[in-house]
């Protein structure tokens, strides 16, 4: 008996041992205070929270690349409970829109090449590849090793692969240096390319030793076996070299070139000032709050970088998701069940500043829209449901998101073209009527509403929100004031207006 | 912005709504021609004519009758002694006084996207940094917020850089699509220029369209967005812009059926022709690059009976243009590019084709601070060796601006926070040229 009690006390330990540690260690909901307090948020006023309506479609961009359903406003808004709030958050961390939309922020950050025409190619193939790595919860850590670690010279097969993040740089050494460091480190080595930069600490050595990482064999060093590069115009030739000590990460005796991007990425992994937690974590806290904790976000490398409140912040966020084992869900829904995020958008924005690391982390900024959350926000207005793309091309959502491509959601930009299509587009046009839209088409066969009713339908449907006495009132004499157009002209000049407002094209 | 100047330019977008039905009751004041003190610069034009493709120029500018790569074409004189150029360029030969030709182009890029991406910005493409193309640039240096139409425009199919860069979307080329419809003939073909979402569609009356900009108005004054969000003022901006650009006033700008119709035949009753005259329209009103571009260089096969044809086009449209500029007095501040992404091999293929080929090739100048009726550089008699002056691209950019009255070295920030001079820094102008 006591025989047997013992095989299963070992099995026992032996299966615990073998499971990797569960995120259980890191509780989101520490992390959420955390934030709180560094951003020295009031928790006892609620008056400064944005209003549930705001909330909901703030997370529902945010989470998942869209604004909410008019059932799903309904659910949220018009209910009173008190676990409604984690539950919705639960609900859309667990969609597919989530990973879809957590694919095309990575790909943005790793290949941003790919929204130029030239790489467009490889963007849909390297987003499923990670939405079905994140599916699969994959921790960031290994994620970035599956990339790097990709042989850019295996045989292509049927299977998803990150090959993208090797197309998109011509699988040149010192293209894959500066993307990798840009991307997976936060680390600017653009400039290290040519030259000694002045105000960092790169050298052109050290990218040409970085780039070696990628060097094929060509030309080989003879005594350490290592592959060489050229400086270009210059007769120096650079051995792979890491840019930093990391414990007892060392080159390999003989390399190979899957054994030097394994010592690469392990050098990312162990590095002692952990680029790779601070890199993600600020690119995360980007995506919610619209601008980084440490801004540039391709140099945290620069010296203004490395001391002050917010590199503080990122500093203690960056070790909690290394806890984690870099669960890149913990530390979202740290964020969005924060209070910070949960702020009303203030009249601190008129004084909207530049994020000097002197100056305080500023959250509930109105932000501009992405193409992909304009596009499928557009067609969840008009009661349509989101198309999932399976060939990027010429379709109409690409041809979309490619008009209304922005950079950062903080400071972008509308152009006069993205405008004249807003107004005068075919697509927008097309679900501005009846027959390609399906919300007023709904609202056209159910003469048991009435006028007060019909308006507010239109208002839940594109604002996410219950229209106001004092818009109710302006409708009204707007329609009133054409007695012979009928109701689905009306309702349709409503819903044009209501997409071409700024309310409907920022998230805030 | 404070209070009253948000609500006031809210209740512009039903006013400039108002606009487009009625009467224009104010008249516009070409900003080009506004005085300016002396203390500023006078701001400068650039019309890029893009020969899409890599144009054979050993079959336009610097022609090898004597050699076996010379192919069929002849040699003509132009007014300039000693400057010859193809017969096919006669108009062109007459007017060889106002441009110059660098015959020592000698690039890196044989590779149409990339080669495309280089002459654009002048830079090599390097990792996330977002080089804005030439037009956005000088766009950016003479930026004039009173112009109603967008200070870059692309005529006839599409921009290499379709964005302005780090410079942002306000420096965007605003693209005048030379095929209008599914269906038509192509573009090069078609001398219908349209502007895309320029007015609403057929089905929707300005009538409809006026109800529907004041309910936006009266709407947007009731907002409760907070105020001072420069991503809100962005976009009343934009959308205020583009009222603006559909006045009757701007968007008469792109409307050709005013010009007399033996100019439009002078210039070409195709695309491209018709994108030289809508060039120099643009340029009269204030804007400050237009490219047009011209496409079918990429001559593997069947070269010479492509070049022939497209060379009528070239012709007619850039002599025009020439005459017409220089007739209003625009020429000496409006900088006209005449260029592709490379040439094409000396060597004639077996499909009496030419091939890509950086190697050396050919670029013509006019106007603004350029001494014309010249030739810079030299190439073999075979055509494959530049002899002299080797110019790369980034010495072609220095010259651009300098002609311009804009300094090569003049630095904006990029967005991976790098300063990045207009022109890369080993670009030396050709000073013989200026």
């Amino acid at each position: 008996m006591k025989f047997i009690l013992l095989i299963v006390a070992a099995a026992v330990t032996g299966y615990s041992l073998m499971l990797p540690s569960t995120a259980a260690e890191v509780q989101p909901f520490d992390v959420s205070r955390l934030i709180d307090e560094r951003l020295q948020v009031q928790k006892a006023d609620p008056t400064h929270n944005a209003d549930d309506a705001t909330f909901l479609r703030r997370a529902s961009l945010d989470l998942i690349g869209r604004i909410p359903t008019i059932s799903e406003v309904y659910q949220y808004v018009d209910e009173n409970s008190d676990s409604k709030h984690d539950y919705t958050i639960e609900r859309m961390l667990n969609s597919g829109a989530f990973y879809r939309t957590q694919a095309t922020l990575w790909r943005r950050a790793w290949v941003p090449q790919a929204d130029t025409p030239e790489y467009a190619a490889v963007a849909n193939e390297f987003e499923a590849w990670i939405a079905q790595e994140l599916q699969r919860r994959t921790p960031y850590d290994q994620l970035v090793r599956k990339v790097v670690m990709w042989n850019p010279n295996q045989v292509a097969s049927s299977e998803l692969s990150p090959r993208g993040f090797y197309e998109a740089n011509d699988a040149q050494p010192e293209n894959l240096a500066a993307s990798s460091t840009r991307a997976f480190l936060g680390i600017n080595l653009d400039c290290a390319q040519c030259h000694n930069h002045p105000f960092a600490r790169w050298t052109r050595e050290q990218f040409w030793q970085t780039a070696a990482f990628f060097a094929d064999f060509s030309i080989v060093d003879s005594d350490s076996k290592l592959p060489l590069l050229t400086i270009p115009d210059t007769e120096l030739k650079c051995q792979p070299a890491l840019l930093s000590e990391a414990g007892d990460v060392a080159l390999p005796a003989n390399a190979t070139s899957a054994g030097l991007k394994q010592t690469l990425v392990d050098w990312m992994s162990a590095e002692k000032e952990r680029y790779l937690a601070r890199n993600a974590v600020n690119r995360i806290w980007a995506h919610f709050f619209g601008q980084a904790i440490v801004e540039p976000m391709d140099d945290l490398s620069a010296d203004a970088a490395q001391s002050g409140p917010r590199a503080e912040l990122l500093d203690e966020l960056s070790q909690r998701f290394i806890d984690s084992h870099y669960d890149i869900t913990m530390i979202i829904k740290a964020i969005v069940q924060s209070d910070a995020y949960r702020q009303a958008s203030a009249t601190s924005n008129a004084e909207q500043q530049e994020a000097s690391n002197s100056a305080p982390v500023q959250t509930a900024l109105v932000r501009a829209m992405t193409g992909e959350q304009l596009y499928d926000s557009l067609r969840t207005a008009a009661g349509l449901p989101a198309e999932t793309s399976a060939q990027r091309g010429d379709n109409d959502r690409d041809t979309f998101t490619a008009r209304f491509h922005i950079e950062r959601s903080h400071d972008a930009q509308r152009s006069i073209s993205q405008a004249l299509t807003m107004m005068n587009g075919r697509q927008v046009n097309e679900l501005c009527t009846a027959f390609g839209n399906r919300m007023l088409a709904s609202i056209v066969a159910s003469p048991f509403m009435s006028a007060d009713q019909q308006i507010d339908t239109v208002f839940v449907a594109v604002l996410g929100r219950h229209v106001t006495a004092d818009e109710s009132k302006v409708v009204k004499q707007h329609f009133d004031s054409q007695p012979t157009r009928s109701i689905d002209n009306k309702l349709s000049q409503l819903f044009w207006a209501l997409i071409n407002s700024p309310e409907f094209n920022t998230n805030h | 912005m404070n209070h009253c100047q948000w609500l006031s330019r809210r209740d512009t977008f039903r006013r400039l709504g108002v606009a487009l039905g009625g009467a224009a009751t104010t008249s516009w004041l070409p900003s080009f021609a506004v005085a300016t003190d002396s203390s500023t610069i006078r701001p400068k034009a650039v019309i890029l004519l893009w020969l899409n493709g890599g144009p054979a120029t050993i079959d336009l500018w610097d022609l090898k009758p004597g050699h076996a790569n010379g192919g069929p074409f002849r040699e003509i004189n132009t007014v300039v002694p000693g400057m010859r150029i193809s017969e096919h360029l006669p108009q062109l030969a007459s007017q060889a006084k106002e441009f110059a030709i660098i015959r020592s182009m000698s690039t890196r890029e044989g590779d149409h996207s990339r080669a495309r991406l280089v002459s654009a910005t002048g830079y090599t493409p390097q990792g996330a940094i977002k080089f804005p193309s030439l037009g956005s640039l000088v766009a950016h240096e003479f930026d004039d917020s009173g112009l109603d139409i967008p200070s870059y425009v692309h005529i006839g199919g599409r921009p290499a850089i379709t964005n302005g860069g780090f410079l942002g979307p306000k420096f965007a080329p605003f693209v005048v699509d030379g095929a209008a419809r599914r269906g038509q003939p192509e573009p090069s073909q078609s001398s219908e220029l349209t502007v895309a979402d320029l007015a609403p569609p057929i089905d929707v009356s300005s009538a409809e369209h006026l109800q529907r900009l004041s309910l936006l108005s009266e709407l947007s004054k009731r907002s409760s967005l907070p105020q001072g969000s420069s991503v809100v003022e962005a976009l009343d901006s934009a959308t205020e812009r583009a009222l603006r650009l559909m006045r009757p006033e701007a968007a008469s700008a792109f409307n050709l059926e005013s010009e007399p119709t033996v100019l439009r035949d002078a210039y070409g009753r195709n695309s491209f022709g018709q994108g030289c005259l809508l060039a120099r329209r643009l340029v009269e009103r204030g804007v400050r690059c237009v490219e047009v571009a011209l496409d079918g260089w990429d001559t593997h096969a069947d070269n010479f009976e492509k070049v022939k044809g497209l060379s009528t086009q070239l012709d007619h449209g850039f002599a025009t243009l020439l005459g017409d500029l220089k007739q209003r007095g625009l020429l000496q501040d409006t900088l006209v590019v005449c260029q592709g992404e490379f040439g094409r091999t000396p060597r004639i293929n077996g499909q009496a084709g030419r091939d890509h080929w950086p190697s050396s090739w050919a670029v013509t100048l006019a106007g603004a601070g350029i001494c014309g009726g010249q030739v810079v550089g030299e190439t073999s008699d075979d055509g494959i060796d530049v002899t002299s002056r080797p110019t790369r691209t980034h010495d072609l950019m220095a010259t651009i601006f300098k002609s311009l009255g804009l300094d090569p070295m003049k630095q904006n920030q990029s967005n991976v926070n790098r300063p990045i001079r207009l022109a890369d820094p080993e670009g030396k102008p050709i000073e013989a040229l200026l």
